[in-house]
């Protein structure tokens, strides 16, 4: 197959949780070594149950049970609208269309690819803001009696090896909704070549089972690491792949260790690195890819014209809460500016701003000069509450400082350790999106214990060479549930961390933080709290909460 | 040892007062100390500053923008003039570099509480935007029109110098780096871009990556070497940079020192250096 030895198929496939095989094709070369263990038609490295798994998940799910969210059922050809909204539990997503109405029947994104029933749609649902929260997740076990492809045993579960039919099974998506991300260890280079990492890795705990199963595991014929993470928010992706403007070089350089950014592998440009929170995919395209071949188990990658209209439709949605049950309409007149989907639409991506005019997500003054305003019902009080708390917080987000300390990869990249900074002065700074500009892999510690506590997730023990520059807070001994982009560079100084996210659609798509650690927005902010004793009042803490669920 | 064992100690600055009295360092005088940073707050709404303590004094930790920050748990090599600027953060400033040594130090953890006086000016490190002209008078505009706070307020990139008249010349640029490092300064790598393009748009006939590895001499007497190899990591970087930019990597000469000069203990920062030369 010509794809295959196409330069997108080598460069999508070299982080693959797959085996060696497929990567060192050559111009000429046949396309896979079928020698190698799990090779599956043209797909190498796939080992061999999880086709088969994946050919015994039913394609239709069995509907039952009313649901409080929207489900987009892969297949299903229903046609997405230009506007919608979809309800969450505080209230309304918007989602827009900026090219029209959608056509999913027969939509790539929307229909099953690979041999397990799964679309994109399944994982990046437009009701959970293109993500998939665990209400979603949940309701969906409970309607289909774990039968959704969105439970496929391949990441869909803790381990493959596990028995499916047990919720216990798939504990980490129905309870953090994670799902199985496998790497190869030691890592690949972006040509498939085998590189030499600069850190061992054990083993300590495992409470899944796969990486230390016989099949699955490190010390399988196919050396995989599995770890647990969230799927990133697929919408507003202007501001993920813009590279940064007005911060020379950082357009062309990545600000940590001042190399090149990497390049799109078809037009030679640089790349933002934000879409994976390892960076592992240069591209939508990429992504793409790989996603079909591990998530989808599709066999060989899509095709030019359904990666074409994939990337088409990634590009032209834009998510935001527009409604909420305290605060009412987030949009229109006399509401702040930033607020909806559509002033997502029209922004300028990749700009700082972390400036006093920008304030991240633009001014709340609006809801602050209403409430100076009499309020003449009670529901308008209550309306009028929310909002004045909503703009304090925006403002705790944009001005209120604290000591950052030892954020492996942040401070450590020149920035000082510690330095003092907001939220928003500090990671979260990109205009309407906020997530860090940079871009901004960093060990936050949530990765890392005992900072983080997480019993449910493996748990690896790091050990790095002497000769190798230590991990920058932590050392050459570290203990991780996910030693994040590390898998992909192999270097010592990257264990533990991953890139920081947008911001917008919040209230649909919990959990948060990359491996679902915080189960809502107060959690979330709780974290912050203590991991960098800022000393948040009762407010303040509801107040950020009610900002964030605006976004 | 975790995180929560690690919390910065807040101590009094009468603690720091040196036990000892030296003549101070006057302007010209060189330093070249190993020790550990010491971070300072300087008030709700300012960052922090930082210093470290040698012989006595205090010199102040400033880089260039973009080399490198004092980071509490690594010692720094402090290597420098004293200059006759104010006293930054308490601390003398000095005209040279300081390099967050890589490896732990968790003993370098002290982080003294706002003393009152002890001020910096607002703004970011990594934005300019902040100290940007009329960024306040903008502001003062979003308060009454708020649409205009989600208009960027980023400048447009500086128009591309114009092309010399023929025949173009040679062009050259000096990066500095800190001990042991191969990542470069932000702004010296913006001025390697305009040299880069500057070779495309001349059709240079080559460009040469001229690199060292170095040494320096600490006040003890002790001689710190970079690890081997580092002129060729320098050049190496260099060249996949430049070839990543657009030029031939069949143009780029690397010429590489590995024997680092003697070192004097005043300008041994500044042998860590790369010239990279435009021939056209």
């Amino acid at each position: 197959m010509a794809l295959l030895r196409s330069p997108l198929f080598r460069s999508a496939t070299f982080s693959l949780g797959v085996g060696a095989c497929v990567f060192g094709l050559g111009v000429g070369a046949s396309a896979v070594d079928r020698a190698q263990p799990g090779v599956v038609g043209d797909v190498a490295g796939q080992v061999p149950a999880q086709q088969q798994q994946a050919q015994t998940a039913p394609i239709t799910a069995v509907e039952a049970g009313p649901s409080t969210r929207d489900w987009a059922s892969p297949g299903a050809g229903r046609t997405m609208p230009a506007s919608a909204d979809y309800p969450n539990e505080t209230g309304r997503l918007g989602v827009i269309n900026l090219s029209g109405p959608v056509v999913t029947k027969g939509h790539p994104f929307f229909t099953p690819l690979g041999a397990n029933g799964r679309a994109c749609v399944t994982c990046h649902q437009p009701g959970d803001a293109m993500s998939v929260s665990v209400q979603t997740i949940q309701e969906r076990w409970a309607a289909t009696g774990g039968k959704d492809p969105l439970f496929a045993a391949v990441d869909g579960s803790n381990c493959p090896s596990l028995p499916q039919g047990e919720a216990k099974s798939h504990s980490l998506l129905l309870k953090n909704g994670l799902f199985r991300i496998f790497l190869p260890f030691p890592p690949k280079a972006a040509d498939g070549s085998a590189m030499e990492p600069e850190f061992s890795i054990e083993v300590v705990r495992d409470p899944t089972g796969c990486n230390t199963d016989p099949v699955y595991g490190l010390k399988s014929d196919n050396p995989m690491v599995s770890v647990f993470r969230r799927p990133r928010p697929l919408a507003n992706v202007k501001y993920l792949l813009e590279l940064p403007h007005g911060v020379p070089p950082n357009d062309k350089f990545f600000f940590n260790d001042k190399t090149l950014l990497p390049k799109d592998p078809e037009t030679g440009g640089f790349v933002s690195m934000q879409l994976l929170s390892d960076g592992r995919q240069p591209t939508l395209r990429t992504q793409a890819v790989e996603a079909a071949v591990n998530h989808l188990q599709k066999v060989g990658a899509p095709s030019k014209a359904e990666l074409d209209q994939i990337i088409a439709f990634e590009k032209q949605i834009y998510v935001a809460q527009v409604q909420d049950i305290d605060g009412g309409a987030l949009t229109g007149a006399g509401s702040p500016p930033g607020l909806g989907p559509r002033a997502l639409a029209d922004g300028q991506p990749a700009h700082l701003a972390n400036n006093a005019v920008n304030r991240i997500f633009g001014t709340f003054k609006p809801w602050l000069d209403e409430g100076a305003l009499p309020a003449t019902t009670p529901a308008e009080r209550k309306q009028r509450a929310f909002r004045a708390s909503a703009a304090r917080g925006a403002d705790i987000f944009w001005r209120r400082r604290f000591v950052i300390k030892d954020v492996g990869n942040y401070n450590s990249k020149g920035l000082s350790n510690p330095f003092k900074r907001s939220c928003g002065s500090g990671c979260h700074n990109t205009l309407l999106a906020g997530m860090d500009l940079a871009p901004g892999f960093m060990d936050l510690g949530l990765n890392t214990h005992p900072t983080n506590e997480r019993p449910d997730l493996p748990l690896f023990k790091v050990t790095c060479k002497a000769s190798a520059p230590p991990q920058a807070y932590l050392g050459r001994t570290i203990y991780t549930y996910d030693p994040g982009r590390a898998l992909i560079t192999g270097k010592c100084v990257d264990v533990g961390s991953t890139m920081t996210q947008q911001m917008r659609g919040l209230a649909a798509r919990a959990p948060y933080f990359t491996n679902g650690s915080a189960a809502n927005l107060r959690e979330l902010v709780d974290y912050y709290d203590r991991r960098f004793n800022i000393g948040y009042s009762e407010q303040d803490k509801q107040d950020l909460v009610n900002f964030m669920r605006t976004l | 040892m975790s995180r929560r064992a690690r919390l910065p100690a807040l101590v009094m600055a009468s603690a720091f007062v040196a036990a000892t009295a030296q003549a101070a360092p006057a302007p010209g005088d060189a330093v070249s100390f190993i020790a550990c940073p010491i971070a300072r707050d300087t008030g709700p709404e300012t960052d922090l500053c930082f210093f470290a303590e040698h012989r006595g004094e205090r010199f102040a930790l400033l880089n260039p923008p973009d080399t490198g920050g004092p980071e509490l748990g690594h010692k720094v090599l402090v290597e420098g003039v004293v200059t006759d600027k104010p006293r930054l953060c308490g601390g003398l400033q000095l005209e040279g570099r300081f390099t967050p040594l890589r490896e732990l130090s968790p003993e370098c953890n002290v982080l003294l509480p706002f003393d009152g006086k002890t001020t910096i000016a607002a703004g970011s490190a990594f934005s300019v935007v902040q100290r940007r002209t009329g960024l306040q008078e903008l502001a003062e505009r979003a308060e009454r029109e708020p649409a205009i706070s989600i208009l960027p307020v980023t400048q447009p990139p500086a128009p591309a110098e114009p092309l010399p008249p023929k025949p173009y010349p040679s062009r050259s640029l000096t990066l500095d780096y800190l001990f042991d490092s191969d990542r470069g300064q932000g702004p010296q790598l913006s001025e390697l871009i305009a040299l880069v393009d500057y070779a495309k748009a001349i059709k240079a006939k080559r460009v040469i990556v001229s690199t060292r590895r170095a040494a320096s001499r600490l006040d003890d007497g002790q001689v710190l070497t970079e690890t081997e190899g580092m002129g060729r990591r320098r050049a190496d970087k260099l060249t996949a940079i430049i070839s990543g930019l657009g030029f031939s990597t069949d143009r780029i000469v690397a010429r590489i020192n590995e024997e680092p000069p003697a070192p004097d203990g005043r300008d041994d920062w500044r042998a860590r250096s790369a010239v990279v030369t435009v021939e056209p």
